[in-house]
Formats: structure tokens, C-alpha cells, sequence
């Protein structure tokens, strides 16, 4: 009889085994897939992919990581709105891509609003020169140059945060010509561009260039943030707001690459993965990291992570606006303009009272 | 003549390219019309700042090509008797006969299998699906005698589902 | 010599962890069947394998991708020869030989040529990226916009010597079909949407790889289906292994396409297609058996495949420098290496002088683990020629169907596929070469991008951009390219004219 009683206890214990891991599995049903709107190897996907990778670990469970690269990812934006809202599939993109999804009419689904985002780190811009083959070494030198058209401006695409960057640059400091840039594609390549002589100023997210100004082969005029950025006992490099008070009021528009998720995902789901969200952030691989690449952890989600993407929104889409880059403007879908932006008027759309 | 609708004009055997001067006539004429729409479409396109960096100048050259190589190949073709070739190819008689020739349905059964397959994609999980598309094409086919083909036509999409999802982990349709 | 050290190095730590070498030889295989399926490409299974390698440690980590990218690159030839249908883009310039030859009978000698020539060129490539890289990667930062732009043309323009009858017009007609076709989508300077009627799937742009597996996967099915005898191939297996005399007496050619690599891998835009294209032109231009190329010669196996593989190495020097990536597997590596807190670039060399050793280690260990699996499994892999291609080519149906799903994950370009694959069987029933389409889609966005940035940089002046010298030589290249064309074109259509009359 004991023997019996035996396997029934072992029996349930399996069985009770068997529907807690089944219950504790935040996807039951399969392999959840993040589809990231640019191309495999390019910056947004190594942001994100090191987020990603901890949250499976902390998860114990597989995530998928599928590049969906087209139309500043407005393609896979649509493809996740497209498909059922139950919380298997995910997006990730740039924060400054979200700005362009309805003026450029490439995505009506997209807007910030229909997600839960997850930002784990931001990136300030950076203005690079390289003064041995420009002659640019200050800001006043590039100020000088750009004003007398002599200067051309690198910029991965038009459009992008650090496209922005360089258009909110300019007005504060008073430049009149209209200024030429060149595209290159990536950030890299365009400090490639800048050593080689080939282009006098580039506008980059700066974690792409930080191993070029360690080496001396490229000097930053400045960054965007608000502190000094220490790289070294020796290399100091100064923040956008020590410029002067004319560039007080240039916005954070930092860019970050959150893992979003459809807001009628199922709770379970988002709460969970916020849990795990949290966790990634606090290890000290995310630190190294982010160190390594010239990135702020963040840890940014909630509330605090729509509020500050909807600024982001509403200066991307007036940016493109401005630089005649979207024909549709930004006034059409109510989107005000950066500097009458309110939280508190912007918030319902989110579902916030 | 009735037998050379698909190779029409063999007059020079053993010399491929003349053989087709029917097909590079139309083919020719099909260019010009192509690169006059992609023309127009390009010019079309928004200007930003000057033509040379706008989205439409490289549509544009290539539409300019198209046409010049549609003229090319209709002007040299025609003197092979392109042109006569064409209007024996496009007669309802001919063509009446190549879309009832063997090789014409035999093909098209093929393509409608891989059609309906296609198309019913994501309507029907991928197993079944590939399972009753490779059933009917190589029983269509001929291609073993039944007791091949459906260990065959049932083991291939289990392996391929099996293969490609848990060692490459690739997303399936 | 403290360099040396530090490859030998490598290679003892490599034999010491026995965990490295069944990771090289466990990728290799992997790769291998990567690039065997049409349709999934040495990038795209390193995007799926990337998230495993991340709980690895560093060394195991750099060995598995490296296999992985060694062994998919080199793999895409065995279907290409098999079965006619190119399993990655690299080893579309490989078929047009290769299924040659397996048509003759000489399948396993064509498989078993075509590894030892991928071994070959990794090799080359490893041995000039571990003693070149300082002086080499100042090359990638000669290329500017001008230069992709004339590169892209000149490629473009190899279109014409592909025409399987020696008229290239058509090749050139079919290259710029394909220029066309990659037009369609947002555009990447101003996203401006191009021929894409509204739609949404459009505006994502016509994808290249199902584009490839259509154009040459379904038009073949359809093809070979369609005859009321499909081909087949008599089969004795013959010798894999080459004899040593054939490499000897290619000895030029090698070198040649293993240069070619090298430097289209250096160039960043330009990857494992782009290398193997211009080493088989150049190898039907300089060869001596030059007017053979097309019919099945073991030579225009040797040279597109030498150079695919060459270009692993020279992507890696501006990788490993400038952190610019010459191809796109490699910038797969880049995002790998940066998630395990490697940064290559600038710093590389001074932070972890040991990293570059690595690699080259690491490479050749995976080229000579592509190597063993390559040869061992060519001989079942001949048996597959055997199997009636009414079985076996519907079997292929699925595969590519995977292929350009999984690329976009997609279900329009399933149907974009089935729709390339009707352009590619009503071209070949008019004896249109099909290369050209799919290097005209590869290249033409080069083309059109580039050549808009460097007008912008140049502020839209023509004369600044005829003033860089390399830009001249390429320029001058390819005014050569257009003329041999246009006089190869004359003679052709003179000969046709006279035969007429």
C-alpha cells in the first residue's frame, strides 16, 4: 500500500510540477517575437538585442528577435498593429521613428500611444570634427563655416534625432545660410566620412563615434546632455548647455530604443515583462554596456516613458515638417508644435486622467 | 509553321538568337511602353532642391534606357522580319495553339499548384498544407508509384517544420 | 612577433577548450545547411543565432558565428550546382559553371572544386587581413559616395558579359530590370515612397531574397517541370577531389579572384555577391578559356567562389578598425561582438590587442572545419542529382517558400517571390540571362543612394567630383565596360543580320 501511496504522491507532485511551470510561463502558447524595424547589425538593433537577451534570462523563456527593416520601420509598426493584440509580439525601434509615422503617412498605428514602450537607455548627440582636415575646432569655427556655406553637415538620415539635433543647433546659434547635409546611412560611416576629410561636421548618436574620440582621430564641439561628460583624466567633453544660454532651451531629444508592446496586449503579460524590464536594467551587464557604448541606463517606462516620447513625437514631426521632409503637416493630426507642447492636454490620448 | 510558335522562325539553325526575333520585337515594344510609364512616373516625383539628388532622377534615366532599348531591339529585330514574326505570334490561331500545347498545360497545372499553395498560406497550417500540395503535384507528376509518394509527401513538412523551428529557429509561415 | 604569439596563441587556447572546436565544427555544419536551403543567406542565420552565442563566452562566441558565417557563405554552392538554383546570392555566379558540369556528369568534381576553392579564399582573405589590416583599411576610407556610385555602375555594367549568347544587350536590359525593380519602396535619402501605389508592403521595397530564390528557384521548377521529360542526370559519382594539377594551371585565376574578394570586401556596401559577379567576369575576360565560361569549365567554379569567401576576410579589416562593416553578415558579427562588450574600431588594437589574433584563428580553424564537412559531404550530396526531379524539385517548393518568409517574415513576399518567379521563367524562355536582375537589384540602390550623396556633398557641382583620382580609374573602367559591350553588341548583331540574309 505505501508503495502505491508513493507513486499517487509522486504522481501529483508531477502533475501540480507540470501546471505551475505551465502557469508560470508568461507565454504559454509559444515563442514570443520582437520585431525590430531596422535592418540586423545596425544601431537600433544593437541596442536593443542586449535588453532583450537579459529578459529571457530573467524570464527563463526564448524571445525571438526578428529584423523587419522598411520606411523608418513604419512597416513593422504596422505589421504588430496587423496582428492579434495577445501579447506574442512586440516592436522596437527608434524613439525619434515614431515622429514621422503619421506626417510622412507611413503608419496611422503606430502612434505612441497604442503601445506600452520599455526604454532602457538613451544616447545623447554629438557634433564631430575632424580639425586637422577641416580646420573647424570650436563651435565659433562651425558656426563661421556653416554660415558662410563652407561647411557641410553628415548626418546618418534626414529626419533622424541627430538630424534634429543639428536643425535646433543652428537656430540657437543664430546660423543663416541654409545648411547642406549629406546623408552616409549609419553613424559610423559617417565619422568615417568626417576623418577621411570627406565631410567638415558630423551630427551622430554618440555612442557610434566614442571609440574615434578616444583615439584622438575625432574631437566632439559638444554633447547633448546636461553635464560634462568625463571620457578620461585628460578628455573632458562639454555639454550643448554650457554653450550659453541661447541653448538653455534645446530639448532632450536623446534617442532611445525601447521594446514596445500593443497597450491591449493582456496584463499578465505586460506586467511581467515590466518585472523583467526592471531586473534587466539593475544588471551590471546593462551598465558595462551602456558604458561601453556611450549610453545612459534609463529605465524608463510607464507614465514617465509616454510623456517623454510624446515630446519626442510632437519635435520629430515638426522637425520633418520644417526641413520640408514631410509634405503633410503636423497641425492636420493635432500634433502641437515642441514648444506648446502640455503634458497634461496630451495625456488622455495615453488613457491618463 | 504550326509547330514553331515557341521558337518561332528557325530559319538559321543552330543560330539561337534569330530564331526569336517575333519575341524581341514584342519584347521591344513592351520596353518602350515600360520605360515611357517608369519616365513619366519619375518625373512625377517630388523635387527636392535640384533634380540630380531628387528620388526621380535615376527612375528617369533608367525609363530613357528602356526606351532606347526597346527601339534597339525592335529596330534590329524587324530587320530579321521581327515584325511579321510578331503578328504570326499574337494571331489568335497561334496563339490558340501554343495555350493548348502539352508543354503550355503541363506547366500551368504546375504553376497553379504552386499558386493555390501560395495562396493558402497562413489559411492552412504550413505541415498539412505542404502535405497535400507535394500529394497532388507528384501525383500530377507521375512521379513514383504511390507508395513513394506519400511517405514522401507526409514526412518531408513534418522534418522541415521540425528542422526549421527548433534548430534554426526561424519564423514559419 | 609579439603578433605571431598571439595567433599561435590562439590556436593552442583553441586546441586546449575542446568546447571551441565542436562549436567551429558544429556552426560550419550549420552553416553549411544555411546555405544550402535557397533563400536563407550567412546573414540572416546569424541574426537567428546571434541571442544563443550571448550566454557564451567570448572565445566560443567569436568561433561559433565565425563558423557559422564560413560555413553559409561557402554552403550556397551546392544547390547552386545541384540543382541550379543559387542558395544564397554569393553563389549565383556560381551556377552558371557549375550546374553546367553537373549536367556533364561531373557534379561531385564541381561540389568538391568549388570547397576547396571557398577554403582557398578564406585562406587568402585570413592571411592579408593578419598582416595587411594596418595599411588596408585606409582604403575604405578612399571609397566616398562618388566611388560606391561608379563601383555600383561598373557592376551593373558586368551585366552584359553575362548574356549566356553573347549578345549583351539583353544582360544589360535584364540588369536594368532588376535596377528598376530595387526603385520601387521608400527611398533612403528622403524616404520618398517610389512606385509603390499606396501600398504599405510596397513602400518596405522589393526584397532581394525572394526576389533571388523566385527568379531562379520557381522559374526552374517551372522550367524543368513543364518538359513531358524532365532531365536527368546519369550518374556515377566520379572523384570529388580535384586533381592537384587543375588548381596549379588556375593558379592566376586564384590569386586574381582571391585579390578581388579581398578588396570588394574591404569596400564597405559590397559584399559576398558583388566579389564573386566581378571575379567571374574578370575570369571570363582574362582567362584564356575565357569563351568557355557558361558551358561548365572548372574555372568559373573556382573564381566566384574564391572570391565570395575572400571577401570574409577583407570585410573583417574595416570591421575590426573603423567599425564599419564591409558586408551584411559582418555588420551581424559587429552587433554580436558589441553585445558581448567587444567594440571594434579604433580602439580595438589597444584595448584587446589579442582580439584580432582571434579572429584570424578562429576563421581559418571554421575554413578548414567548412572544409572537412564540405568534402565529406559531397559524395551524399551527389546523390541528390540522382533523385528525379520530379520529386526533388517539388520538394524545393516549401523550402523557398521558408526562404522568403523567413527573410521578412512576410507573407507578400511569398507572393512577390511567385511573382519574380514568373518574370524569371518568361526570361529564360526567351534566352535572357537572370544573373544580371538580381545584381541589378543588389546594386541599384547602391547606385542611386551613392550618386545623390556625393552631389550633395559636392553642393550638386559635377566638376569636384572628376577630380579624385580613384574615382577616374573607376570611371575609366567603366567607359571600357560600356565600349567592349557596345562592340561585342556590333559584331553580334552584324553576324545575326548576315546569317538572316
Amino acid at each position: 500500500m505505501k508503495k502505491y501511496g508513493f507513486l499517487a504522491a509522486a504522481f501529483l507532485v508531477l502533475v501540480l510540477a507540470a501546471g505551475a511551470s505551465a502557469a508560470d510561463k508568461v507565454w504559454e502558447k509559444g515563442t514570443p517575437t520582437v520585431f525590430v524595424g531596422f535592418g540586423a547589425g545596425g544601431g537600433t538593433d544593437t541596442a536593443v538585442r542586449p535588453l532583450i537577451a537579459l529578459m529571457e534570462e530573467r524570464l527563463g523563456e526564448t524571445i525571438n528577435v526578428v529584423n523587419m527593416p522598411g520606411a523608418a520601420s513604419a512597416v513593422a509598426a504596422e505589421h504588430v498593429m496587423g496582428l492579434a493584440k495577445d501579447g506574442y509580439s512586440m516592436f522596437s525601434t527608434g524613439s525619434g521613428c515614431f515622429g514621422g509615422f503619421l506626417v510622412t503617412d507611413t503608419s496611422k498605428q503606430g502612434v505612441p500611444w497604442n503601445w506600452w514602450g520599455f526604454h532602457h537607455i538613451q544616447g545623447p548627440a554629438a557634433l564631430v570634427v575632424n580639425p586637422e582636415k577641416s580646420g573647424i575646432n570650436t563651435v565659433e569655427d562651425a558656426v563661421k563655416a556653416l554660415n558662410e556655406g563652407k561647411a557641410s553637415v553628415g548626418v546618418s538620415s534626414l529626419g533622424a534625432g541627430i538630424h534634429a539635433f543639428v536643425e535646433a543647433f543652428a537656430r540657437a546659434a543664430g546660423v543663416k545660410e541654409k545648411i547642406n547635409y549629406v546623408t552616409s546611412g549609419g553613424d559610423g560611416k559617417t565619422c568615417v566620412a568626417v576623418m577621411a576629410g570627406e565631410i567638415e561636421i558630423g551630427s551622430i548618436s554618440f555612442s557610434a563615434g566614442i571609440d574615434y574620440v578616444r583615439a584622438g582621430q575625432l574631437k566632439v564641439l559638444f554633447l547633448n546632455r546636461n553635464d560634462e561628460l568625463k571620457l578620461s583624466d585628460t578628455l573632458a567633453i562639454p555639454p550643448i548647455t554650457s554653450l550659453g544660454a541661447a541653448y538653455k532651451d534645446i530639448p532632450n531629444l536623446a534617442e532611445t530604443w525601447p521594446v514596445m508592446i500593443p497597450r491591449e496586449a493582456p496584463k499578465a503579460i505586460v506586467d511581467k515583462l515590466q518585472e523583467a524590464f526592471v531586473w534587466a536594467c539593475q544588471q551590471p551587464e546593462m551598465k558595462e554596456f551602456a558604458e561601453k557604448m556611450g549610453y545612459q541606463v534609463i529605465t524608463r517606462y510607464g507614465e514617465e516613458a509616454d510623456r517623454v516620447l510624446d515630446y519626442q513625437y510632437a519635435a520629430y514631426a515638426w522637425i520633418l515638417y520644417d526641413s520640408g521632409l514631410a509634405e503633410t503637416s503636423p497641425e492636420k493630426f493635432s500634433i502641437p508644435r515642441p514648444e506648446n507642447w502640455d503634458w497634461n492636454k496630451e495625456k488622455a490620448k495615453y488613457g491618463y486622467k | 509553321m504550326s509547330e514553331q510558335t515557341q521558337k518561332p522562325t528557325s530559319e538559321a539553325a543552330g543560330f539561337r538568337g534569330s530564331r526569336l526575333a517575333g519575341a524581341d520585337f514584342i519584347t521591344g515594344v513592351l520596353l518602350i511602353l515600360f520605360g515611357a510609364a517608369f519616365l513619366a512616373g519619375a518625373l512625377n516625383m517630388r523635387v527636392y532642391q535640384r533634380f540630380l539628388i531628387s528620388p526621380g532622377f535615376f527612375p528617369a534615366i533608367l525609363g530613357v534606357l528602356f526606351i532606347f532599348f526597346g527601339i534597339f531591339l525592335a529596330c534590329t529585330s524587324s530587320r530579321r522580319g521581327g515584325c511579321a514574326d510578331a503578328l504570326r505570334i499574337l494571331s489568335p490561331a497561334s496563339l490558340k495553339k501554343s495555350f493548348t500545347s502539352p508543354v503550355f498545360k503541363k506547366g500551368g497545372v504546375v504553376f497553379l499548384l504552386i499558386l493555390g499553395y501560395v495562396a493558402l498560406l497562413g489559411v492552412i497550417s504550413f505541415v498539412y498544407l505542404s502535405m497535400a500540395y507535394l500529394l497532388l503535384t507528384f501525383f500530377f507528376l507521375k512521379a513514383a508509384r504511390w507508395y513513394w509518394i506519400i511517405p514522401i509527401a507526409i514526412a518531408a513538412p513534418v522534418i522541415v517544420q521540425y528542422v526549421f523551428t527548433q534548430i534554426f529557429r526561424i519564423p514559419m509561415p | 612577433m609579439e603578433y605571431f604569439q598571439h595567433i599561435f596563441g590562439m590556436f593552442a587556447a583553441m586546441a586546449k577548450d575542446p568546447w571551441i572546436i565542436a562549436l567551429i565544427f558544429g556552426g560550419a555544419v550549420m552553416g553549411l545547411l544555411v546555405g544550402v536551403i535557397p533563400g536563407l543567406t550567412a546573414t540572416m542565420a546569424l541574426a537567428l543565432l546571434i541571442n544563443i552565442s550571448y550566454g557564451m563566452p567570448l572565445e566560443r562566441a567569436v568561433a561559433f558565428l565565425l563558423a557559422v558565417y564560413v560555413g553559409a557563405t561557402s554552403g550556397g554552392l551546392c544547390s547552386a550546382i545541384m540543382i541550379n538554383i543559387p542558395g544564397t546570392p554569393a553563389a549565383a555566379a556560381t551556377s552558371l559553371d557549375g550546374f553546367p558540369l553537373a549536367k556533364k556528369g561531373m557534379g561531385g568534381l564541381a561540389l568538391g572544386t568549388g570547397f576547396i576553392a571557398s577554403f582557398i579564399g578564406t585562406v587568402f582573405s585570413i592571411l592579408i587581413m593578419l598582416t595587411l589590416t594596418p595599411v588596408l583599411y585606409r582604403l575604405a576610407m578612399k571609397f566616398g559616395h562618388w566611388e560606391m556610385f561608379l563601383l555600383a555602375l561598373f557592376g551593373i555594367m558586368i551585366c552584359g558579359s553575362m548574356s549566356t549568347d553573347k549578345d549583351p544587350i539583353k544582360g544589360w536590359i535584364v540588369g536594368f530590370l532588376g535596377f528598376a525593380l530595387s526603385m520601387v519602396g521608400m527611398e533612403e535619402i528622403y524616404a520618398f515612397p517610389r512606385f509603390t501605389f499606396g501600398s504599405l508592403q510596397l513602400k518596405g521595397g522589393i526584397p532581394l531574397i525572394a526576389t533571388l530564390i523566385g527568379v531562379f528557384g520557381i522559374s526552374e521548377v517551372l522550367g524543368v517541370l513543364q518538359e513531358s521529360v524532365p532531365y536527368k542526370i546519369e550518374g556515377k559519382i566520379g572523384r570529388i577531389i580535384p586533381p592537384l594539377g587543375v588548381f596549379r594551371s588556375l593558379l592566376p585565376s586564384v590569386l586574381r579572384s582571391g585579390v578581388i574578394g579581398v578588396i570588394i570586401g574591404i569596400i564597405p556596401g559590397a559584399g559576398e555577391d558583388v566579389g564573386a559577379w566581378l571575379a567571374y567576369d574578370m575570369g571570363k575576360r582574362r582567362s584564356k578559356d575565357g569563351d568557355k565560361f557558361g558551358t561548365g569549365v572548372l574555372e568559373g567554379v573556382v573564381c566566384p567562389e574564391v572570391a565570395n569567401n575572400a571577401v570574409i576576410g577583407g570585410a573583417m579589416i574595416p570591421l575590426l578598425t573603423l567599425a564599419v562593416p564591409g558586408s551584411p553578415p559582418a555588420a551581424m558579427f559587429l552587433a554580436a561582438m558589441n553585445l558581448h562588450g567587444v567594440r571594434p574600431g579604433p580602439m580595438l588594437n589597444i584595448e584587446n590587442p589579442a582580439f584580432l589574433p582571434m579572429v584570424g584563428a578562429a576563421l581559418m580553424c571554421a575554413s578548414l572545419a567548412m572544409l572537412f564537412w564540405g568534402l565529406l559531404l559531397a559524395k551524399p550530396m551527389v546523390g541528390i542529382l540522382k533523385i528525379k526531379r520530379e520529386i526533388l524539385l517539388p520538394l524545393v517548393v516549401p523550402l523557398t517558400v521558408i526562404g522568403a518568409y523567413g527573410g521578412g517574415v512576410r507573407i507578400f513576399d511569398v507572393y512577390l517571390m511567385l511573382f519574380a518567379g514568373v518574370i524569371g521563367y518568361v526570361l529564360r524562355q526567351m534566352d535572357y540571362p537572370l544573373a544580371p536582375m538580381v545584381l541589378g537589384l543588389i546594386l541599384g540602390p547602391l547606385a542611386d543612394v551613392s550618386f545623390r550623396q556625393a552631389l550633395m556633398q559636392s553642393r550638386g557641382r559635377v566638376m569636384p567630383l572628376l577630380e579624385r583620382p580613384i574615382g577616374l580609374i573607376l570611371l575609366a573602367a567603366v567607359a571600357w565596360l560600356i565600349w567592349t559591350g557596345a562592340v561585342r553588341a556590333r559584331t553580334y548583331y552584324r553576324k545575326m543580320d548576315a546569317q538572316t540574309e
